[in-house]
């Protein structure tokens, strides 16, 4: 039996920050939403009307390129917020998100993040303040790899490549890459 | 001349009530910056979030290969040290004033919602400026990478991995 939205909610590290309460309180203001694998959460060029975290699975991002094949962009794991830069700034879905294992999700439709914008609402500020912080450690990761690029550029183009085909190829990659991981 | 706090947060984080407004010019600090000081130093603790306000400001870092690099030249009105405020983590580079530079330093700890819904209020609209700032940092992150490698794929197989999906680099 698939565990329930409030167990998930409850383990994830992320939710930590919130009281019991507010925990109970997050699920009824959120709306939760399962999703199998090969589900489409958002299409490329939708109009954003939600924001989502993701309790547990896993969801891919992926765009179209000019000879509509489909590019994988990233990842998005339990305990990570996806969808908000939509809601922020009303720009189009810039990417496809496809469900690759079972998920769970909280999602967040626009209306009520106006209301709960508006009210200075908890659950509000804990999603964006977890989406702030997420964004922040790529930032970090980012900048580590853009100093060893600067440096040794060989070194990434000697690895071999990996497939989004071949999930375990690209954690092989990833992990003799950056072996700090 | 000095800028007022006010309407630069207002440009930054939107319309603030007056409750709102108040508390933050109570904790934000300006301090100018003679050419050639550092803001903050890579390595460093972050305290702030930094609103560059006048002058100029270089960002360098420093290579494995010891090197100093510079990746940016940041001018009025920017947010610096974002990634660092927010995560917690340390500066990822050194942010020096190459001409007279003024900046408003934002204390990072507002970022946490708190109980008091003024407080919050306030935690959801530095959220939202700070998701804005760093959205972009990562689209230019992953430009300057791609120019680094001159590989496509290759700067999509890493982003893959760092969930910045939001920086698609294909035509």
């Amino acid at each position: 039996m698939p565990a329930s939205a409030r167990t998930l909610l409850d383990r994830l590290p992320a939710a930590r920050t919130l009281g019991r309460k507010e925990r109970r309180r997050a699920l009824r203001i959120l709306d939760v939403e399962r999703l199998e694998p090969g589900a489409v959460l958002y299409h490329q060029a939708d109009p954003p009307e939600q924001m989502a975290l993701l309790l547990s699975g896993r969801l891919l991002a992926s765009t179209l390129a000019s000879d509509d094949t489909s590019i994988p962009l990233g990842r998005i794991r339990a305990g990570e917020v996806i969808g908000e830069m939509g809601l922020l700034d009303g720009a189009p879905r810039s990417a496809t998100v496809t469900c690759e294992y079972s998920t769970v999700l909280l999602v967040l439709h626009r209306h009520r993040f106006h209301e709960l914008e508006a009210s200075a609402d908890p659950i509000l500020a804990w999603l964006l303040n977890i989406a702030a912080k997420g964004m922040a450690l790529r930032i970090g990761a980012m900048s580590q790899r853009i100093a060893q690029a600067a440096v040794e550029p060989d070194v990434l183009h000697a690895l071999p490549r990996p497939s989004v085909q071949q999930p375990q190829t690209l954690w092989t990659w990833l992990e003799a890459l950056w072996g700090q991981r | 001349m000095s800028l007022e706090p006010g309407p630069v947060l207002h440009e930054l984080l939107g319309p603030l009530a007056p409750p709102m407004l108040q508390l933050l010019e109570k904790q934000v600090t300006v301090r100018r910056y003679p050419p050639g000081f550092a803001v903050f130093h890579e390595g460093m603790a972050p305290r702030d979030l930094v609103l560059l306000t006048q002058g100029r400001i270089r960002l360098n870092k420093l290579r494995p290969d010891k090197r100093q690099e510079t990746i940016a030249n940041v001018h009025p009105v920017s947010m610096l040290g974002l990634a660092a405020a927010v995560g917690g983590i340390p500066h990822p580079a050194t942010a020096m004033a190459l001409e007279p530079s003024e900046c408003l330093l934002i204390p990072a700890h507002l970022l946490e919602p708190g109980q008091d819904p003024i407080r919050r209020g306030l935690a959801i609209k530095l959220s939202k400026a700070c998701l804005r700032g760093m959205n972009a940092q990562l689209r230019a992150a992953n430009a300057r990478l791609f120019s680094l490698v001159g590989d496509r794929e290759l700067v999509e197989a890493l982003s893959l991995d760092l969930g910045t999906w939001s920086l698609p680099l294909h035509p």
